[in-house]
């Protein structure tokens, strides 16, 4: 067993008395009991697999941002991945041909001297909230000195652009940071003045029911909606003056009026091409401009042109206040939890529902919320504010649900789009089950059971609907 | 009082009595009295009285007609090419959304705008207030829009309006009737009025003209089968007719030169004098003058040059076709130059009573004139609100026999010693390069 542990990972120190972990092979360095937070002070990614996958695997369990105990520490890779690794390059602090390399050892020092120079902490505290996430990825900048975050069309995420949140993602399918979370963590920051917009860089348009930015324009005929169109020039012959489509003229390669059956030689001198239309293959109309639909990839729906949202991508920067913020962790108290995912408080939780339902935003989203009951016999060894319970760790997985632990009852809520209810709702219970029976596995004399599935949609009464979920409770 | 008008007039029949009775009336004014009078007057009168005795029977056969029309209820393409006409667009297709007759899709052909008017036009698209727009980035001429439209155009007739024109609410309904009252007819003119006949002297003159030579004068020729000018501004045609004998060809003058093509097809052509298009007309002197001679110009053009084989013997020869484009070269053309002969020839033959006969002529047209006023006022459909330009016939006198006539002689005889048509602005200039190069 210690062999095998000895070629998967090592520790070695440089020449500045800093160790440093080495990982030959894929090790989730979070479960691997050997290795501490205080073993080692920077990490070095030693792996080359032919599965790029398996590359990508290693270093997100040896990630700066992902892994609890390599958390803010500086992170480097072998030389043979630059270029390979992705949107994961950002986690990187740099490349370097061994873990001994010269200007590693210099990177390495430069990043503590920075921290130190903050007042950086180095926590290691869970994170079971979007919002700790976020609040994780600030940290991690800060840490690296990267004080402005200017947008850069970024593809695979679904705004499209902000950098920040760049780290949200892994790879192109990965993200699960919610669009609506970002616009409020961001108004959150800029009403603290932990930030503040430093240049316009776009306006661009995202969908307006789920925000995102992945959109498909489809032309359309205005008569029967169809996208089956043919894009053709129209000419105009002087002598005659007809005007019909180009292919009516065709003649044996050559160009010849359909009306007075004389040859078109010279462009601007018997003919020009004032114009193109549109035919619609399907239906047989012909008009001059197609209407205008969007599709969105996300979420399926179509919207024409006019109702897509208008936001405007700006560059940011930490100010003073919000770097001495997320530099101490004294952030985390003043930002509210209402707006984010994954666990909050039973407050925060009721009151994301009462914010929805009173909201003005003009959707068509409904929130599914699922209740279970459980009974974890550990439980009350975790009285303390400050201690998140192994449960709420374990089911704060799953990123794209908001969720409360209150008594005996787990909550899930999620936001859906109409057409997908049924689905959403059955994937929700699906991987909730399957969580809540691999924590039964492990914890003796867990139980747990669905007690009920609930719909709220914008206009109900949210007083009722909180109500109904209060009175089953007794 | 009464003594000064009784020594006037006997003054006046002295001069009469000694100068114009018998023989010297007709030597002093066989101009008028050969010529002008069977042509414009006596036709009129003959015509005018046969549509009242046939009051009964046209309204039968109307009823009849519109029976048809609304038991078939064909889809009509209403095609308007323009260039900078956006502000006027909105006025066209209001007055078409109250039209009786609503079956109808509206194109608007765009010949190269460089104004707002594609804004304006995309804005209407999208409200649903028109079906088609079709832009020219560059432009073609008003030809090529109108051929552009009728490439895209659905409807069994298709209805070409000028984009400054309004109609009457029933107006689209009664240019269509013609077609179902004899399916030998094939294109049908509307009866195009002026809307701003209160801007100037200028207007208003005009306004009598387009009552008498377009409302009474095209009924009368339509009457008598030689009817040769659907006007541009509102006309109605059976859209694979059109097509067949291959829509608009270069202009000026393009809308004469269709209805000569329809007619050398074969087809029938009708004037529907109650179809009521308004539209405005120049305020201007200078810009009438400028209009008038472009038409004046068309006339040799078209029906001189272009369609000169009209008049011999050949496959598509037809009496009513030869009279019609006579009728049109004689009394808009030929008879202009012997006017002017006849004006030389009064002038210095009858230097000592020039007054005289100046003073008399006046009086004679003016006679003729209220008698034509009469008529106008039985034809129209809105005689209350146009007999107000009755107060204009004594200069309309002048207006038609002087001002008209030199207009027609200066364009007449521009185009037939210098083919200035073919630098008219109104055409673009490749176009009229290719043109007179064909000798087209």
């Amino acid at each position: 067993m210690s062999d095998e542990k000895d070629t998967r990972y090592e520790i070695v120190t440089n020449h500045n008395k800093r160790r440093i972990l080495v990982i030959n092979e894929v090790v989730d360095v979070d479960i691997t009991p050997e290795l501490q937070f205080e073993d080692f002070d920077a990490v070095y990614i030693n792996i080359m697999s032919p599965v790029m996958d398996r590359n990508l695997l290693a270093l997100r369990y040896a990630s700066p941002l992902w892994s609890e105990k390599c958390r803010f520490k500086p992170c480097y890779v072998t030389e043979r991945f630059k270029g390979w690794l992705g949107n994961a390059d950002v986690t990187v602090d740099g490349y370097a041909t061994h873990p001994q390399d010269h200007s590693m050892a210099q990177g390495i020092e430069e990043i503590y001297n920075n921290m130190r120079s903050l007042n950086f902490m180095l926590g290691t505290e869970p994170v079971v909230t979007h919002a700790e996430e976020i609040f994780r990825i600030c940290r991690y900048a800060i840490s690296r000195r990267q004080f402005t975050f200017s947008s850069e069309p970024t593809p695979g995420l679904s705004s499209g652009y902000i950098a920040i949140y760049y780290h949200t993602i892994w790879n192109e399918n990965q993200e699960y940071m919610q669009m609506h979370e970002r616009h409020f963590f961001h108004a959150q920051l800029l009403r603290l003045g932990y930030i503040r917009r430093t240049r316009f860089i776009h306006k661009i348009y995202v969908c307006p029911f789920c925000s995102r930015s992945h959109l498909l324009f489809l032309e359309r005929c205005p008569k029967c909606a169809s996208t089956n169109l043919h894009e053709e020039a129209v000419i105009h012959h002087f002598r005659c003056a007809n005007v019909s489509p180009e292919s009516s003229y065709q003649w044996d390669d050559e160009l010849r009026c359909p009306k007075c059956k004389h040859f078109l030689r010279h462009i601007g001198v018997d003919y020009d091409k004032p114009s193109s239309v549109y035919t619609c293959k399907d239906c047989g109309n012909s008009f001059m401009y197609p209407d205008m639909n969007v599709y969105c990839t996300s979420c399926k729906r179509t919207s024409n042109t006019d109702q897509l949202r208008e936001v405007d991508i700006e560059e940011f920067e930490f100010t003073p206040e919000g770097i001495r913020a997320f530099a101490s962790t004294d952030h985390k108290f003043v930002v509210s939890q209402v707006g984010f995912y994954g666990y909050s408080s039973m407050r925060d939780f009721q009151e994301y529902i009462r914010l929805f339902g009173t909201s003005k935003e003009e959707t068509e989203d409904l929130i599914i919320v699922s209740r279970f009951y459980v009974f974890d016999p550990t439980a009350d060894e975790y009285e303390s504010l400050y201690v998140v319970p192994p449960l709420v760790q374990a089911m704060s997985r799953f990123f794209n649900y908001k969720s409360t632990l209150w008594g005996n009852y787990f909550y899930f809520l999620r936001r859906v789009s109409p057409g997908e209810i049924a689905p959403a709702q059955t994937q929700m219970e699906y991987e909730l089950k399957e969580q809540f029976e691999d924590y039964k596995k492990l914890h003796k004399g867990f139980q747990f059971d669905l007690v009920g599935n609930y719909t709220f949609s914008m206009g109900d009464d949210v007083d009722t609907f909180l109500q109904r979920l209060e009175d089953r409770r007794q | 009082m009464f003594y000064y008008l009784f020594e006037f007039i006997d003054a006046i029949w002295d001069v009469l009595s000694v100068n114009f009775l018998g023989t010297g009336m007709i030597t002093t004014f066989w101009f008028l009295l050969f010529i002008e009078f069977p042509r414009y007057y006596v036709t009129d009168f003959a015509v005018a009285a046969y549509h009242g005795l046939t009051f009964n029977s046209r309204r039968k056969k109307r009823d009849a007609a519109r029976y048809e029309l609304y038991l078939e209820r064909p889809l009509v393409t209403i095609l308007a090419p323009g260039k900078n006409e956006g502000a006027q667009i909105y006025k066209l297709v209001t007055s078409l959304s109250e039209q009786t007759y609503q079956n109808y899709e509206i194109i608007i052909v765009d010949d190269g705008s460089d104004d707002t008017t594609p804004q304006i036009c995309r804005d209407l698209l999208k409200r649903g207030f028109i079906h088609k727009y079709f832009r020219m980035v560059e432009r073609g001429g008003k030809a090529s829009a109108a051929n552009c439209g009728v490439e895209h155009a659905t409807g069994k007739y298709i209805v070409h309006l000028d984009c400054d024109s309004s109609l009457d609410r029933d107006a689209i309904e009664k240019v269509l009737l013609p077609f179902y009252m004899d399916r030998r007819i094939k294109a049908v003119g509307g009866c195009v009025k002026v809307r701003n006949s209160d801007a100037s002297l200028c207007t208003s003159m005009q306004a009598l003209e387009y009552l008498r030579s377009i409302q009474v004068g095209r009924m009368v020729t339509s009457r008598l089968g030689i009817y040769h000018i659907i006007s541009g501004a509102f006309g109605a045609f059976d859209a694979e007719a059109l097509r067949e004998v291959g829509c608009w060809d270069i202009g000026p003058g393009l809308d004469g030169d269709l209805t000569q093509k329809f007619r050398k097809a074969g087809h029938k052509v009708w004037f529907a004098e109650d179809a009521i298009c308004m539209t405005n007309v120049p305020e201007k002197w200078r810009v009438l003058f400028k209009q008038r001679k472009r038409w004046s110009k068309s006339l040799i053009r078209f029906r001189v040059r272009k369609h000169k084989d009209i008049m011999w013997s050949n496959r598509n020869f037809s009496f009513s076709n030869l009279i019609s484009n006579m009728d049109n070269i004689l009394f808009d053309c030929v008879f202009n130059y012997v006017w002017l002969f006849y004006m030389f020839q009064l002038i210095f033959a009858n230097t000592d009573r020039l007054v005289e006969i100046i003073m008399v002529g006046f009086i004679l047209r003016s006679a003729f004139s209220i008698c034509a006023f009469i008529v106008m006022m039985c034809i129209t459909e809105r005689w209350r609100e146009e007999r107000h330009l009755g107060a204009f016939l004594l200069l309309y006198t002048f207006y038609m026999g002087y001002f008209m006539r030199i207009v027609r002689l200066v364009g007449h005889t521009e185009e037939l010693l210098m083919r200035t048509s073919y630098n008219d602005p109104w055409n673009p200039k490749k176009t009229s390069d290719i043109a007179r190069v064909e000798n087209m």
